[in-house]
């Protein structure tokens, strides 16, 4: 649970951190950046147990999920989320998978970007997503 | 009739009677009336011989008594005798009914004059004998008496007995009312009939019997013709003649009649006429018929319950599940497969008897009774190919993948009699599918993972870069601009090559509709394809600056690709390539039209309609010019998933036109 230590112009961040659950290193510790330097605050799992563990401590705003994970895959820890938390975070799948609108639409995600994906389209669906703003797709 | 009776001396014995062939003599009784005894025992002595019984009466009076006990050959009344005389004797033996016939000699010591033997004849004496007797004169004149006697009882016996088998006979031919018995004249003409004949014909006596010729009971035709006349030719020539033909009733009722006409020969060995016996054999006919259709019947279902078998066998061998159902449904038939694929045969009487199995289509959702293949193809004798549907058998747990194809029976005229439903587990091509999928997601996965990094790496410091804000860095970033651009295209390729794939395995691809400007992609294409050519001219016909609409984007963009491509390789002279993209209205709705318009080598016309298969090559360019023919089938199946439609016109050696129509909004997207 690291917080981001330059930013605080983000009014978005108040509510909570977000949660990015990625099992590629290079890839988590890239978006995490960005996402910080956004600022945001950011806590990471990298497989899905331990994304439920973070959802139980830190209870974050949002959930940046990708769905071929370790141990526990995306569904499974959405399934999860819904089971700690009585109002559950909005979850935004980012996913390599060639159906990733269904399966995201499948867990009742708010949104979906598909890898690889142009990291400020990604910016720009997380401040979609936790202004309420997501389309339904 | 009497030529009959020999018919029954075997069996009519009984009715006949012995006495009509006895051969000893019968005992008779002779009755001697004389009040001397002496003259009795005189008679007696005289008369005396085996076949006979002499009885004495001493006066008239028991003379009188005797006639009423017994019947006697002859009385010898003596006429002389105290208080009742002979004569008066004779006259009480008279007037009794036994006696009456009963032939009376008289004795007499004189003839005392012509009065009393006149009275004696008056009172019924046959003869007189005169005292003292010539022995000899009496014995012969008794013995005539006893001979007339015998013979008297004879001919009486014979007439009771011919009137009994008369009797008998009559009943006999009355009786059989189900046979008409008729005895005709030489001619054919009616002179007796029975009982039967009345009411098979329904004739009274005297209209028919010695008026009406057999004729009468034919039917027009047959006179006409002459058949009548031929039966009785043939009786008279053959001896007999049968035939069924129709007879006819008073008032014309026709009914199938069986006749059979034999010669009647007399006493004297002529041919006197015909016996002719007919029947009424319409329920005879009838009932034979019957039977002979119940027989046909059970030939045709044992015929058929072999050509069952035979089927059974052969179906049984056949690895698809086949099931006949008749028109209310019932299952006829099901083969082994069939009962492998379901865990039981289902019961045949039960109409639709695979209600029984639950039915699910693919998409979880429970299939209902309407929407079974079988159903449709019975009820509503639709022709059901290849759908795919889960089932599960009554005794099992787990559903079954199975691909149904149903159609109906029908008989010669159309009519729907049943219907067939061929299934077939699909487990193993169901699991295939799953590993391909699988597969892909893998790829999908391993390949776009790391391009994932790659490209967040390369513009996260990009982003770095540009906030150092120093001049050095610009060559750095234009080198990460072009591994973002790189990565860009790749995943392009990736995302095409995963798209061929799943094409490939006749699997959907997953669409992704976005905001997306087609003016803007088709002249964004037509300007990347021209840099690719300088002996073709692209050219562009758009009337509207921007044509936003909600579609994939991406795969829009490779059908374009695709067809300006081939439109390129297939006008390998060079010349002008136009592409036209516009908005068409059509019954309310808005559609996308692309179209692009060659002047090269065509399409040949009747290879036009298989040019969208997969894997298809024209004849006239396979060996000749590149290509692994993917391109179509892409083109169609992404038109197709946007709700649109490909087509080509095409004269060969003169070009090609392309167009592709799709909805201005995909549907099932929100925009």
């Amino acid at each position: 649970m690291t917080q981001s230590p330059s930013n605080a112009q983000n009014d978005l961040a108040v509510g909570g951190a977000i949660l990015i659950v990625e099992d590629e290193p290079e890839l988590c510790a890239v978006v995490r950046f960005i996402l910080e330097d956004e600022g945001y605050a950011v806590v990471t799992a990298s497989d899905g147990q331990e994304a439920l563990d973070r959802v139980a401590e830190a209870r974050p705003c949002l959930i940046l999920l990708d769905m071929g994970l370790p141990v526990l895959n995306g569904e499974e820890v959405a399934a999860g989320v819904k089971e700690i938390l009585a109002d559950p975070p909005p979850i935004l799948v980012m996913s390599a998978a060639g159906n990733v609108a269904e399966r995201a639409r499948r867990i009742g995600a708010a949104s979906f970007i598909a890898k690889p994906f142009d990291l400020d389209d990604l910016a720009a669906a997380v401040r979609e997503v936790l202004a309420g703003k997501s389309v339904p797709f | 009739m009497a030529a009959d009776l020999h018919l029954f001396t075997d069996s009519g014995s009984a009715i006949m009677g012995q006495d009509l062939v006895t051969t000893p003599p019968m005992p008779v009784k002779i009755l001697l009336v004389d009040d001397e005894p002496k003259n009795l025992t005189a008679l007696e002595t005289v008369l005396a011989a085996n076949d006979r019984t002499l009885v004495r009466a001493g006066s008239g009076q028991e003379a009188l008594r005797q006639v009423l006990q017994d019947d006697f050959a002859v009385v010898l009344l003596d006429v002389h005798m105290p208080t009742m005389d002979g004569f008066e004797t004779a006259e009480l033996i008279r007037g009794r009914e036994r006696s009456r016939e009963t032939p009376i000699i008289f004795l007499t010591a004189a003839i005392s004059g012509d009065v009393s033997v006149a009275r004696g004849y008056s009172l019924g004496a046959v003869d007189y004998i005169i005292k003292p007797f010539d022995l000899d004169v009496l014995r012969s004149k008794v013995n005539v008496f006893i001979e007339l006697f015998r013979k008297t009882d004879q001919v009486r016996r014979q007439a009771d007995a011919l009137a009994e088998t008369t009797a008998f006979l009559h009943s006999v031919l009355e009786g059989a009312t189900a046979y008409a018995i008729m005895a005709l004249d030489l001619d054919g003409g009616i002179l007796a009939w029975n009982e039967g004949a009345r009411r098979i014909f329904g004739y009274r006596d005297e209209e028919v019997v010695g008026r009406a010729n057999i004729a009468l009971l034919h039917c027009d035709e047959d006179v006409a013709e002459g058949y009548v006349n031929d039966l009785l030719e043939a009786a008279r020539s053959e001896g007999r003649s049968v035939s069924e033909r129709d007879g006819r009733r008073k008032g014309g009722q026709r009914f199938t009649a069986s006749l059979s006409i034999e010669q009647r020969i007399g006493a004297d060995g002529h041919q006197v006429g015909f016996v002719c016996i007919a029947q009424d054999v319409t329920l005879v006919k009838e009932t034979e018929q019957q039977r002979a259709r119940l027989i046909q019947e059970r030939v045709a279902r044992a015929e058929a319950e072999r050509a069952r078998d035979h089927l059974r066998q052969v179906l049984d061998v056949m690895p698809e599940g086949i099931m006949l159902a008749d028109a209310h449904g019932s299952i006829e038939l099901c083969n082994a497969a069939a009962i492998a694929i379901i865990g039981r045969a289902p019961p045949r009487e039960d109409a639709w008897a695979y209600r029984t199995m639950r039915r699910f289509h693919l998409d979880g959702a429970e299939c209902t009774f309407d929407e079974l293949p079988l159903v449709r193809a019975v009820q509503g004798g639709e022709v059901v190919l290849g759908e795919q549907y889960w089932i599960r058998g009554p005794d099992r747990e787990e559903l079954v993948p199975v691909l149904m194809n149903s159609a109906p029976l029908r008989d010669v005229d159309g009519m729907i009699i049943g219907g067939v439903m061929a299934f077939q587990d699909i487990t193993p091509i169901k699991e295939l599918e799953r590993q391909k999928d699988a597969f892909l997601a893998a790829a999908s996965h391993d390949l776009k993972n790391p391009l994932a990094i790659v490209k967040a790496q390369a513009q996260l410091l990009m982003r770095r870069a540009a906030r150092m804000d120093v001049p050095e860095t610009a060559p750095l970033v234009d080198g990460l601009r072009g591994i973002d651009f790189a990565t860009r295209r790749l995943t392009g390729m990736v995302n095409e090559l995963l798209d061929v794939a799943r094409m490939q395995m006749g699997r959907p691809i997953e669409l992704d509709p976005r905001p997306t400007d087609l003016a803007a992609l088709v002249r964004e294409v037509a300007s990347d394809l021209q840099k690719s050519t300088n002996r073709h001219q692209i050219k562009v016909h758009c009337d509207e600056p921007i044509l936003p609409g909600t579609w994939d984007g991406d795969r829009i963009e490779r059908v374009l690709v695709n067809l300006v491509s081939n439109a390129i390789k297939y006008t390998p002279a060079g010349g002008p390539i136009d592409i036209t993209v516009r908005r068409e209205s059509c019954n309310g709705a808005d559609w996308a039209v692309l179209q692009v318009k060659d002047s090269g080598i065509g399409v040949p016309t009747d290879e036009q309609h298989n040019i969208f298969e997969r894997f298809f090559r024209g004849s006239n360019v396979a060996g000749r010019i590149e290509g692994a023919g993917i391109g179509l089938s892409g083109v169609r199946q992404i038109v197709e998933q946007h709700g649109g439609t490909v087509a080509v016109e095409s004269v060969e050696g003169h070009g090609s036109i392309f167009t592709v129509r799709f909805p201005w909004t995909v549907p099932g997207a929100l925009a």
